[in-house]
């Protein structure tokens, strides 16, 4: 029931035997460091250490290969690295140094290529585009009287009425391409024409002076710039064959990352210890069952040239916590993570999860139709989701059993509690399973139904409490309640009676249980049901609220009206099932039914309904027993004795994170 | 008169039902906000977040109860 046992661990040694003592607490993967702080107490001289050898030059090639990775979208599968010897590491270090130089070359002349060959066949379309008008466009363009302009015009009906009133221009029209041709003279008012017809130009002059001094011919500028462009096409498919040549290399070069990231961590560890010129000492935590491995491993590792120690926690330490359950309660871990893991000297109540979040999800859902769908959907997402969601799934698929099994108690399937006379009967002739005989009494109607076998009907139980009428399961509700809190309180009992002796549980938590106690007494002997004077119970009562004064002050009157609230607060574990179990009631029978009785196409409208109205029903079924269960335990189960806020054991040891992670 | 009452005894139910669940978005409205102000800053908030935006959930809880006393009352 108690975080599993931890042992400060200090080890001392020279700082010849540093990387040795760090790869083997690498391989470990037990021993979580607490950073060494100039001045903490103890070791107040010591100076924090400073990285090995080699961490910036391996820190550069990571950055390195994370800029070459990063070109290449596709996730390759990170290929897992062989053990290498330190001098094949070595070498593969500059091998891949090398090949990030090479590939980052090859892309940057990619680059260079591809911008080219985009500029050459613009530069293609638009020669041909000037070739098929019949102007000798090289010759206008050297001409000192006649000017030309190429270019489209985004106004083409105005620009060809506008360019017919103009008899001094020449124009030809290529779809919504206009060649014109003026005299230089009258540049200014061509421009200026030109810009209220929307008219981008085509620059010409590159196209004559880019080539050579002597004016060529369109034909011949159209066959320079075919040649230049299969050239750079050919340059470009060379480069483009190396690069899927290296493309082969990528999964073992982000192999190489998830390596390097480790080798990293491990290079920059000396940061978090503490070092004199020539030793070092580092602190830090491991599990109290591990001490006698971990000592072996790091004598033989360092052939007995190190110094190791372990203590006990003092009362003001706070080790790092790690959760010890059995297999089957270890995915409820998950439900306190998501809140605040216990501390390391409090109960870890994973246990009572295990055996009362199930149990109030399964109470509020109670459907065998929506508990199957259910744990038939979690047991797929299961499989398909990524592992970290897998513990939280693994509670969802236990709390659907058990819905299903409180599907059985309520007798419902879907939101239905019986099947139709008709459809009762004839499961009964055919399969011979014969259900109770029923007689409905409502609005005056009487129908006959096959109910279905059931413990207790959610719907329509009552029970008589001090002459209320209630529906059962609001009053089981209730009760789960007051004894889910008072085991709450007796877990908070024993934490205190440990940290704080009998004296303080018995004010801060037993008191609770004694003004409780004579709460009932009261009303008990009020209503005759014991042969008690009701003063009795009053008077055990103020027992309970002056050990509650003396425990916790004016705080602990405060929250007196709390513990009803509280417990009244278990009344959704019926109420919410009731409210899925109305709806369920609406979708079939109000909704589906009617449609479906009229026979015919509209079965089909019916049938939909009831798939969609489940679906909704279903979703709403997930959230709300999820989150109220949830929240049961939180707000209320826990007030009563949990505290929270442990830090979590993290080793230091192979990190997870891998490239398929990468997006 | 006997459907009469019983529509009063209906609307009473739908009242407390109603108010209720009203008062809950209101003050989940304003926790939400908060709780995805927070998440946006550190996203392991998400579980306290969530437990703490269901919390005003239970007002509606009660009013569900109320409502089904009101019409157990009445029988």
């Amino acid at each position: 029931m108690k975080p599993e046992q931890m042992s400060k661990c200090r080890i001392v040694a020279a700082k010849t035997q540093l990387s040795c003592v760090i790869n083997t607490l690498y391989d470990l993967g037990l021993y979580h460091i607490t950073p060494h702080v100039k001045g903490a107490h103890g070791l107040e001289e010591l100076d924090i250490g400073a990285p090995q050898q080699n961490a910036e030059e391996l820190s550069k090639l990571l950055v390195g290969i994370r800029a070459v990775l990063a070109q290449f979208p596709v996730v390759s599968t990170p290929k897992k690295l062989a053990t290498l010897t330190p001098e094949a590491f070595e070498k593969l270090i500059r091998t891949t140094q090398r090949f990030c130089s090479d590939i980052t070359a090859l892309l940057t002349t990619k680059n260079t290529l591809v911008a080219q060959r985009d500029q050459l066949v613009l530069k293609k379309e638009q020669l041909a585009l000037l070739a098929s008008f019949k102007l000798d466009i090289t010759a206008l363009l050297s001409s000192k009287i006649l000017g030309v302009v190429v270019g489209r015009a985004s106004r083409v009906e105005e620009a060809k009425v506008l360019f017919d009133t103009e008899k001094s221009l020449q124009t030809q029209w290529k779809g919504d391409v206009v060649a014109v041709v003026y005299m230089r003279n009258q540049e200014v008012a061509v421009r200026s024409l030109l810009s209220t017809i929307g008219f981008s130009a085509i620059v010409l002059e590159e196209f004559v002076q880019s080539q050579s001094a002597s004016p060529q011919s369109m034909d011949q500028l159209l066959r320079t710039n075919e040649l230049q462009l299969k050239k750079v096409q050919q340059e470009l498919e060379i480069v483009n064959i190396k690069l899927r040549k290296m493309h082969e290399e990528l999964p073992r070069l982000a192999g190489l990352e998830n390596h390097l990231v480790d080798e990293i961590r491990k290079l920059e560890l000396p940061l978090v210890f503490a070092t004199t010129q020539s030793s070092f000492v580092a602190q830090g935590w491991v599990p109290t069952s591990q001490e006698q491995n971990i000592r072996a491993a790091l004598t033989h590792a360092t052939k007995q040239n190190v110094h190791i120690e372990f203590e006990k926690p003092d009362h003001h330490e706070e080790p790092p916590v790690k959760m010890k359950n059995f297999r089957l309660a270890k995915p409820f871990e998950s439900l306190l993570e998501l809140y605040s893991i216990p501390s390391y000297s409090e109960i870890d109540p994973t246990f009572m999860l295990w055996i009362t979040f199930p149990f109030f999800f399964g109470f509020m859902l109670g459907d065998i139709g929506y508990g199957a769908v259910l744990a038939i959907l979690f047991y797929v997402l299961r499989k398909k989701l990524p592992a970290s969601a897998k513990p939280l799934l693994t509670v969802l698929l236990f709390a659907s059993f058990v819905s299903i099994a409180f599907g059985f108690v309520f007798g419902e399937f879907f939101g239905f509690e019986h099947l139709g006379a008709e459809s009762g009967k004839a499961l009964c002739d055919s399969i011979g399973i014969c259900f109770h005989q029923v007689t409905l009494l409502e609005h005056g109607v009487s129908t006959v139904v096959y109910e279905f076998p059931h413990l207790l009907s959610r719907a329509h139980s009552h029970v008589n409490v001090f002459g209320f009428e209630l529906l059962t399961v609001l009053v089981i509700g209730a009760i789960i309640g007051f004894i889910h809190l008072n085991i709450g309180l007796i877990i908070g009992t024993i934490n205190e009676w440990q940290h704080h002796g009998f004296v303080h549980a018995l004010e801060a938590k037993i008191s609770w249980m004694i003004l409780e106690s004579g709460a009932i007494l009261g009303v008990m002997s009020t209503l005759h049901l014991i042969p008690l004077h009701y003063l009795v119970g009053v008077v055990v009562a103020i027992l309970g609220v002056v050990l509650l004064v003396i425990g916790e002050g004016v705080q602990g009157i405060v929250e007196i009206p709390a513990i009803l609230s509280q417990t009244l607060s278990y009344m959704r574990l019926g109420a919410v099932g009731l409210a899925g179990v109305g709806l369920a009631v609406v979708i079939n029978e109000k909704l589906a039914l009617p449609f479906i009785d009229r026979g015919g196409i509209f079965i089909f409208i019916g049938i939909i309904i009831m798939l969609l109205g489940h679906l909704i029903n279903l979703l709403l079924g997930v959230i709300g027993p999820f989150l109220h269960g949830v929240r049961l335990h939180y707000v209320e189960f826990f007030s009563k004795f949990y505290r929270g806020g442990g830090v979590t054991y993290e080793p230091f040891a192979k990190s997870r994170q891998s490239s398929q992670t990468r997006k | 008169m006997v459907a009469e009452q019983a529509g009063l005894i209906a609307i009473g139910a739908g009242i407390a039902i109603g108010v209720s669940a009203l008062a809950a978005g209101w003050a989940e409205s304003s926790i939400g906000t908060a709780a995805i102000g927070a998440m946006a800053e550190k996203e392991s908030l998400f579980g306290k977040g969530l437990i703490l935006t269901v919390i005003p959930e239970t007002l509606v809880i009660f009013g569900l109860v109320v409502a089904i006393l009101i019409i157990g009352l009445a029988g």
